[in-house]
């Protein structure tokens, strides 16, 4: 089945390229150039997800998202070339369920669309249920099971070393509570932290490397400069 | 040996002794003169004819007569006084008493009187019966009816003093009664004696000046040398114009003048009262502390005056005389000032209309009050002209206040609020309108200056969003592009140009953004307490691969110690990373790289060395300049702008980002408060 797409954007060039990427993926996409024609799309035919640019003429994408949220719950990647921190939260809080700043990376962006494409139609939304075996824990789409020893995002199994899979399921067993570097160096190697060697600062990086989207501005697996790391609480 | 000499006759001390050594030339001239005017009367006259004997020895032989002829005892005073109502016994008997006293401290005065009218002989030597056994003494005085004749025996010649017959203490004597005599001296031995005293007093000088010549010679060579000293001061004092100052040079010029002018007539006092006979006579040693003390006085104005001099001297040779000097300084400083302030106000024509309405009232009012105090009403008219210049004073008191309230307002230059001007007096009420009116436009302009800073932030953050849309375009077609399957191997290497381009497109639009934020302050700053160790640790772990890349050997001080410090840890991080980056790409590969951090008391001191790979050619400061890179040739990567920002945001966190090229070292070293209760609260 093909996952249709609406790309909503008044610059024309941005539009007929995304267009090719997501084509080239196996989507089938619709286009708008502004956010009244995106909504008439939204009425009238099945989209699995929205990619919105928040600067256009006539309507801009807030006001879109303030229009169709009531009535539609597919997901939204907002798109924009405001990099402030005040619009990403502006976005969210409407109802966008990622972003993405402008100039972005066209790998990047079919990475976040597929995943969104793949939470909404199995996971999320639309009455999937997770498979549970005995204790595990999440965050967001992040899934650890200590059982099986195996983690998963989106779906995708990830594969980790012994080490990267014990600092990750410490810190995602206590999602939300920063571990400093000796504090995780004590739990996982139960041990004293000795040498000045950054084994930890690496393994972070290749865990992060591992199950983030963007591994320079990570989701799940986040740094506390100077004071340590943690896992955010998504839910 | 030239040289030594050189620098004995520069050197202070040197100065300082030939100071001295002149003070003493010149107290031993004046001194000297002092003592012929003093002593050259009495050696050019003699012994004998010197006022002070002659006036001694007169005295005596008055006395004498007195004694003999008209007082003769106490009983006979008392009688006389009783006899006679126009005595007064008491005037007689302390004239009596004072005679004897006389005659006392003269041992050595002897006469012999006859008294024509009763034939009474009298003499205080028993011996002597008649006037022709005294002829042989040194000095002999014979008065009779017809004659007064001094003589002296000199060498074995007699010789006549004249001054003796005009004496009008010896006529005065002679008109006691009919009477004559012979007075002579003795060889005085007692030593209260105050004919031994004069006549030690004579012996003493006299072989001084006899030799009055050499003397004078000496006194001539003592002058010219104290004059080629005085000249060696001068120079000496000219040349080292721009030594240090002495404690003289301080004292205004007029000051010392005055000092000098004015004391003059005391010392003049000082040296006139100065006499050398408690040098010379025994009787009169007890005296000399005195003496000595005076000199020591003189010694030290001289001195004094010398420097003083040499000091004016000095300040001519400058040409600072009449600067520094208090009437200058009063003029220039004080003066200048008022009339300066006066000007500027005066420009108001109602204040100059209201100072000169004053000025006339506060000399009319005084004026009358003159008037009341001529037509005697001194008490009241006095109080009266207290109590108005009192309160005229008072009143310029208060506007002048005014004015210093108007002063510290402007000076303050905090123009956010309008100046109280309930405070000012009338006579600065428009004055202080008109600073209000300026202080109105200043704050629109520092207003405007703020808007405009700000639109000049938001026209780079409009047009850095505008930038981005096209180059979102650029990438997703280059992107594209590469997709394809481009067989000529030109295009292939043309499109990877164009997709590294538009890479380093994004980063300088995103640093331009930066810039622009954290120069104009236009940053949120969340400071708190961090391990700077930690994040050093982490951000080596993120370059961790590409320093392993270029084979940079990494030496740090001990990163698992925690040192606490007071920053932002998201701008912490930026300056830290963009460091850690710049050592990647641009330190020698194979080369060691030093990150030390160091705690000193209040301040976390972290250095990041490492040796660049190509030549750096700018200057340290330079380097943290907007756009400038630290070698020209660096077309890789980066973009200047890192350094500068990372600057801005250490001292937006009250830390500091030096910069130290030295040849192909390139040390940073970031500064920050460390926090003061570090505790482990994380």
């Amino acid at each position: 089945m093909k996952h249709t797409i609406l790309i909503c954007d008044d610059d024309m060039a941005i539009v007929n390229s995304v267009e090719i990427f997501l084509e080239n993926e196996g989507y089938h996409v619709l286009k708008a150039y502004n956010g009244r024609e995106a909504l008439k799309y939204i009425e009238s035919s099945e989209i699995h997800l929205l990619l919105l640019d928040i600067m256009m003429p006539e309507m801009d994408g807030f006001e879109v998202m303030r229009k169709m949220r009531m009535d539609y719950n597919f997901p939204i990647i907002m798109v924009t070339a405001k990099s402030e921190d005040l619009d990403k939260i502006m976005g969210l809080n409407l109802g966008a369920d990622d972003y993405l700043t402008k100039p972005y990376n066209p790998l990047e962006l079919i990475a976040r669309v597929r995943s969104q494409v793949r939470r909404y139609t199995k996971l999320g939304g639309q009455s999937q249920t997770i498979e549970t075996y005995g204790n595990i824990y999440k965050t967001g789409e992040l899934i650890l099971n200590p059982i099986k020893r195996e983690v998963t995002v989106d779906g995708d199994i990830i594969s980790l070393t012994a080490t990267e899979f014990g600092i990750l399921e410490l810190l995602l067993k206590n999602k939300g509570r920063v571990y400093t570097i000796n504090e995780i160096y004590e739990k996982v190697w139960k041990d004293h932290a000795i040498a000045a060697d950054n084994t930890i600062a690496v393994h972070i990086r290749r865990i992060r490397e591992k199950i983030e989207i963007d591994p320079k501005n990570p989701k799940y697996l986040k740094v506390v400069w100077g004071i340590g790391y943690k896992i955010e609480d998504i839910g | 040996m030239a040289t030594k000499l050189k620098t004995l006759v520069r050197s202070s001390l040197t100065q300082t002794v030939v100071k001295i050594i002149l003070t003493i030339l010149v107290l031993v001239v004046s001194l000297s003169f002092l003592f012929i005017g003093h002593y050259e009367d009495l050696y050019y006259s003699g012994l004998y004819e010197s006022e002070d004997f002659s006036y001694e020895f007169q005295r005596r032989v008055h006395n004498v007569i007195e004694k003999e002829l008209v007082l003769k005892s106490t009983e006979a005073i008392e009688k006389m006084a009783a006899e006679n109502q126009s005595y007064d016994y008491n005037d007689l008997i302390s004239r009596w008493y004072q005679i004897q006293s006389n005659l006392l401290d003269a041992s050595s005065f002897r006469y012999y009187i006859e008294n024509n009218s009763t034939g009474e002989q009298y003499s205080n030597l028993s011996a002597l019966k008649n006037k022709e056994s005294l002829s042989d003494y040194a000095f002999r005085l014979t008065i009779d009816r017809n004659k007064i004749e001094a003589t002296e025996i000199r060498n074995g010649k007699i010789i006549y003093l004249e001054s003796y017959s005009r004496s009008t203490i010896l006529d005065n004597a002679k008109a006691i009664g009919n009477w004559e005599g012979v007075f002579v001296l003795q060889v005085p031995v007692e030593s209260n004696d105050v004919f031994k005293e004069l006549t030690d007093q004579y012996k003493a000088i006299v072989p001084f000046l006899e030799s009055r010549s050499s003397l004078y010679a000496g006194i001539m060579g003592v002058i010219i040398l104290g004059i080629f000293l005085f000249i060696y001061l001068v120079i000496s004092a000219i040349k080292s114009q721009n030594s240090k100052k002495s404690i003289s040079d301080h004292i205004p010029n007029d000051i010392k003048s005055v000092m000098i002018l004015g004391s003059f007539p005391i010392m003049i006092e000082v040296l006139e009262f100065f006499t050398f006979d408690p040098f010379i006579m025994v009787a009169h040693q007890r005296e000399q502390w005195i003496e000595i003390a005076n000199i020591a006085m003189v010694f030290l104005w001289v001195f004094i005056g010398l420097q003083f001099t040499l000091s004016l001297i000095r300040a001519l040779s400058e040409g600072s005389l009449l600067k520094n000097t208090m009437v200058y300084m009063i003029f220039q400083k004080g003066f200048q000032g008022v009339t300066r302030i006066l000007k500027r106000l005066s420009r108001s024509k109602t204040f100059r209309r209201r100072v000169i309405v004053y000025a006339f009232v506060y000399g009319f009012g005084n004026y009358v009050l003159g008037m009341i105090f001529a037509l005697d009403y001194e008490i009241l008219s006095l109080f009266l002209w207290i109590l108005f210049n009192a309160l005229c004073f008072y009143l310029v008191y208060r506007n002048l206040q005014s004015l210093q309230i108007i002063m510290r307002y402007v000076s303050d230059g905090d123009v956010s609020e309008p100046m109280e001007s309930e405070s000012i007096s009338p006579l600065f009420y428009n004055f202080a309108n008109q600073i209000n009116g300026l202080q109105q436009n200043l704050k629109k302009a520092i207003q405007e200056a703020i808007k405009g800073e700000r639109l000049k932030t938001e026209l780079i953050t409009n047009v850095s969003h505008d930038l981005k849309t096209p180059l979102t375009a650029i990438v997703n077609y280059t992107s594209l592009l590469k997709n394809k399957e481009i067989e000529d191997a030109e295009t292939v290497k043309y499109i990877q140009v164009i997709d590294e381009k538009a890479g380093v497109l994004k980063r300088l639009i995103d640093d331009v953004l930066e810039v622009s934020k954290v120069s104009s302050g236009n940053v949120e700053i969340n400071m708190e307490v961090l391990d700077i160790n930690q994040l050093i640790q982490q951000v080596l772990g993120e370059f961790e691969e590409e320093l392993k890349n270029h084979r940079l050997n990494l030496i740090t001080t001990e990163l698992t110690v925690p040192l606490y410090v007071e920053a932002d840890s998201l701008k912490l991080w930026r300056v830290v990373q963009n460091l850690v980056s710049n050592i990647a790409k641009y330190a020698l590969p194979d080369s060691r790289v030093f990150i030390l951090v160091k705690n000193t008391d209040k301040h976390a001191v972290a250095e990041f060395k490492n040796i660049s790979k190509d030549m750096l050619l700018t200057g340290n400061n330079e380097l943290m300049e907007r756009f400038v890179r630290g070698d020209v040739s660096r077309t890789q990567e980066g973009f200047g702008l890192g350094l500068a920002i990372a600057g801005d945001l250490m001292k937006l966190q009250k830390g500091r980002l030096d910069i130290v090229v030295d040849g192909d070292l390139f040390k940073v070293t970031l500064v920050l408060n460390v926090c003061e209760n570090s505790q482990k609260d994380v």
